[in-house]
């Protein structure tokens, strides 16, 4: 299922074969399934660290999904398309100083947010955790081991690579490959492996500094994200068009 | 800076005054809701001296300073020692949950900008977008004077009220005169003296700030 | 030259007394200076009434027939108000009421008051009018909680509350107003000058200035004590001392209203429809019946005056949305026969409340036989506030009802019926007051007559025969109203 939207998310050229059939709705939905399959795995074990796992899962994901699409419907706005690589298109074509608008800020805050909730990073689930009553992805895969654990961890990391290459494409677009020059494609590799370690080094900083938040706030830390993907998308009526 | 930069950080400074509003409505802790006070204060100080620069009124980097010392010094100092003094520490309430006044806040932005249409039409100002936000910030002011409990909570509704109305004078016209804006400013100073007296009065009277138990005066009585 | 004055009486005086007012010379002091500031007042009078309307001091004041009377209004009002205060607050200290730093903060403020009250009145600059209701409501906010007690600070908290929030919406409502100004006479001061204002608006945009008019009637409004925007009243009237009380239900909702009125010219002359006129028309017959029927509910008799007061704003403001010549003429008249009536009635009230120690109606008894000077003063107060002739309410009220019936005949019925109700209800809580045998707990000492024989003497004359000068000066006023 990953591996679906990994054909979908530009990495590092613009024009993908399925780039026309899918846009960032498509990619909202292919996670949810991804997410529902995975709880299903947490409540098929049939302990009840399993159900526990997926019932947090559950409540997080019904407080994601909302502010993650207007997220995307905010970023969608201002490329009037909500193909990815038409978005993707719009923001490296408008230049770094035109990004200093509130919807855009915004909706990157609100992203940054979401992306933490969705791939179960601290400050909302610790991927470290020993402890069963803190967890909330480790809770659901529990009881795996072996190869279907190696299978269950690296879908996990693959949507932590797919979710920062999507805030990187949306937000960060700058030096992805755009024409069909053979030389422009190890230069947006270069480009994205430089990106890729800085947000690396960034989630490793804040990963530090930060303390997971009890399960409770979590919805506050959410609801937070609403709001703050709603305002950027008032600012863009209010304050862009 | 070009004018067009410059234009664009305006905008962004005022989507972070309404934000810091936003903060406010749904933040518990007093020491938290000083310091967002503050942050509005200085956006606020920061957006007038853009203002000035970009329409050439140099007024308003008087206006800026005085908000400056008014907004970010003055009135944070004076909560703060009310605060030490009265030994309020704890958290505070809300009366109505925090989805639904955040949600009741986004309804007044909309609603705020429905309002100001016709004002937009005729400005041919630079700010004529931002004027929508000034009565966001003024309307999520009285949200949350409504909706708040303790007496230094609805205080600083108040004050976001003031900031929201000083914003509008600043993105619809460009600043009121000064005379105007030096009495707005002494009165809100004046106001602040009041309520700290106030607050005083209220503890010793009633042995708490919480504004509830401050209902007796119905009718009938 | 004698506007300067005028204005700076007040505030010497206030500065004296933030030092003294706690000796023993200072009520007579603060009798004094309130009583320079009306002989100033009549001085400025007489210029305006032999000149004409005067512009002093580069535009920035402007003196007319409509402020004028209604400043000489104020001084003299403060006047006797500061009399009756001397004996009142001496009472008050000596029974412990009131502390010594209190006293000399009362004193203070009250001079305070009337100068933010002036101000207010003589400015042309309709930013410095704002400024200075802020201030007139700053200046009573803490002399309302001045006893300390609970209520009281309630009260006062809710007074600062409420009309705080209803002044900012004013604010924004003169910031829309400078916006439209703005376009048509340019930035600075002078688009900020209400004679500017009204010779230019029929350039102002309308749109601008009926959205602006609606922020400006919430804001004033809520300072007139326009129901819904009414809830502060009762309270901040009943809880303050006496004297406050008789200046706030005097004078600072006529102030208010007049910052109302100005305004509404402004927008009629951009506009040239009758919205504004409509919506004070709504609100005032609104007050009427809502301050009429909440009498009846009262037990405290300052909260039953200030629901009064309530009534008698609505009628005015009704009038004044009427428009036309004898409504208008009505509702000058009546701001000025309201005030001198009221204010005498706090009077008595506040004298009646000392003597048994309690404000609740029941609890007073017997005035007619323990202390007929009070018992008398009230009853004919409360005949006069009600409209019976021959004192000047039952003119005013007639004036206003003819106009009514003739332009607005649908509202006729409920304006009666809010006139009956009030008549009635009051006529019945204050009989068995005023009547029957004084209870044991009833003290006696003396009493502040003369404010109180004087006003109700002024409401008598003009109710049996309007002097000429009053005739004269108020039709002047009503050309600039229309």
């Amino acid at each position: 299922m990953t591996l679906l939207i990994a054909t979908i998310v530009p990495i590092l050229i613009i024009d993908l074969p399925f780039s026309t059939t899918a846009d960032v709705i498509a990619i909202v939905g292919l996670l949810a399934i991804v997410r529902f399959f995975t709880a299903l795995a947490g409540m098929d074990v049939g302990t009840s660290f399993g159900g526990m796992g997926a019932s947090r899962e559950m409540m997080i994901a019904s407080l994601a999904e909302p502010a993650m699409l207007i997220t995307v419907f905010t970023v969608s706005l201002s490329s009037h398309s909500t193909s990815l690589s038409q978005i993707v298109q719009t923001v490296a074509n408008s230049g770094i100083l035109a990004t200093i608008r509130p919807s855009f800020i915004f909706a990157l805050w609100a992203f940054l947010m979401i992306a933490v909730a969705e791939t179960g990073r601290i400050p909302v689930d610790n991927p470290n955790t020993h402890l069963e009553l803190t967890m909330i992805h480790e809770a659901m895969i529990l009881e795996y081991s072996g190869r279907h654990l190696a299978l269950m961890e690296w879908a996990s990391m693959m949507k932590l690579f797919l979710f920062i290459s999507l805030g990187k494409a949306i937000f960060l677009p700058w030096g992805i490959a755009q024409s069909d020059q053979l030389i422009a494609i190890p230069m947006a590799l270069g480009f994205g492996i430089l990106k890729f370690t800085v947000i690396g080094f960034v989630l490793v900083v804040f990963e530090m500094m930060l303390a997971k938040m009890r399960v409770f706030r979590t919805t506050e830390f959410l609801g937070a994200a609403f709001l703050i993907a709603t305002l950027g998308m008032l600012f863009y009526f209010i304050l862009e068009s | 800076m070009t004018q067009q930069v410059i234009e664009q950080i305006i905008i962004m400074l005022a989507a972070m005054i309404l934000l810091t509003s936003f903060g406010m409505l749904v933040q518990r802790k007093i020491y938290g809701l000083i310091s967002l006070f503050t942050w509005q204060g200085v956006f606020l100080a920061i957006t007038t001296a853009f203002v000035g620069y970009v329409a050439g009124r140099h007024e308003l980097y008087i206006s800026s300073l005085l908000t400056l010392v008014l907004k970010v010094i003055l009135l944070p100092l004076i909560l703060r020692r009310l605060i030490v003094k009265l030994k309020i520490h704890r958290e505070i309430d809300t009366i109505v949950n925090v989805s639904l006044t955040m949600l009741l806040g986004v309804g007044l932005v909309i609603f705020s900008y429905q309002i100001t249409a016709p004002i937009r039409e005729l400005s041919t100002f630079v700010t004529q977008s931002i004027i929508a936000i000034a009565l966001a910030t003024v309307m999520i002011g009285l949200l949350m004077m409504i909706t708040r409990r303790h007496a230094v909570t609805q205080i600083i509704g108040f004050l976001a009220m003031e900031n929201g109305l000083f914003f509008a004078a600043v993105s619809a016209t460009y600043g009121m005169p000064l005379v105007v804006e030096l009495g707005v400013a002494i009165d809100v100073l004046i106001a602040a003296f009041i309520f700290g007296i106030f607050f005083f009065h209220i503890n010793s009277s009633f042995e708490s700030l919480d504004v509830d138990q401050m209902a007796s005066l119905k009718e009938g009585n | 030259m004698v506007l300067l004055i005028l204005l700076v009486l007040p505030l010497i005086g206030s500065l004296i007394l933030a030092i003294i007012g706690d000796r023993k010379l200072a009520y007579e002091f603060n009798v004094v200076a309130s009583g320079a500031t009306f002989i100033a007042g009549i001085f400025l009078a007489i210029e305006v009434y032999s000149k004409g309307s005067l512009l002093i001091w580069n535009d920035y004041f402007l003196v007319d027939a409509f402020n004028v009377y209604l400043a000489v209004l104020t001084s003299f009002v403060s006047f006797t108000t500061a009399m009756f205060s001397r004996r009142y607050m001496k009472r008050e200290r000596e029974h412990g009421r009131v502390g010594h730093r209190a006293m000399r903060f009362y004193h203070t403020m009250f001079q305070l008051f009337i100068f933010a009250m002036l101000l207010c009145l003589l400015t042309n600059n309709v930013g410095i009018l704002w400024i200075a209701m802020e201030l007139a409501t700053l200046s009573t906010v803490l002399l309302v909680s001045l006893y300390r007690t609970p209520t009281a600070i309630e009260a006062a908290w809710k007074y600062f509350i409420l009309c705080g929030v209803g002044i900012a919406q004013a604010l924004f409502g003169t910031v829309l107003l400078y916006f439209a100004a703005e376009k048509v006479l340019g930035e600075g001061g002078k688009s900020l000058l209400w004679t500017n204002l009204v010779q230019n608006s029929g350039q102002l945009n309308p749109t601008i200035l009926s959205l602006a008019f609606v922020f400006l009637f919430v804001g004033y409004g809520t300072k007139v004590g326009l129901v819904p925007m009414h809830n502060w009243l009762p309270d901040a009237h009943s809880e303050g001392p006496t004297p406050i009380s008789a200046v706030l239900s005097g004078l600072l909702l006529n102030v208010a209203l007049y910052a109302l009125v100005r305004c509404k010219i402004i927008v009629d002359g951009a506009t040239h429809t009758h919205h504004a006129g409509y919506i004070m028309m709504i609100f005032g017959l609104l007050s009427v019946l809502v301050g009429a029927f909440s009498l009846l509910r009262q037990k405290d008799i300052k909260r039953l005056f200030s629901y009064s007061s309530i009534e008698h704003m609505g009628i005015t403001t009704f009038a004044f949305g009427l428009g036309g010549s004898i409504a208008t003429y009505g509702a000058l008249l009546h701001m000025l026969v309201h005030s001198l009536t009221k204010s005498s009635i706090f009077f008595t009230v506040g004298h009646a409340a000392q003597m048994h120690g309690t404000q609740e109606i029941v609890k007073i008894k017997g005035l007619f036989r323990g202390s007929p000077w009070v018992g008398w003063g009230l009853m004919f107060g409360v005949l006069a506030i009600i409209g019976m002739p021959p004192f000047g309410i039952f003119i005013s009220e007639f004036f206003i009802l003819t106009a009514t019936i003739k332009s607005a005949p649908y509202a006729a019925p409920f304006l009666l019926l809010g006139l009956v109700v009030t008549f009635a209800a009051i006529l019945h809580k204050i009989q068995p007051m005023v009547a029957g045998e004084p209870p044991a707990y009833q003290k006696h000492f003396k009493v502040a007559n003369f404010p109180v024989i004087m006003h109700l003497v002024l409401v008598l004359i003009i109710g049996l025969f309007l002097p000429v000068f009053l005739n004269n000066w108020f039709h002047k006023a009503v050309e600039i109203l229309i």
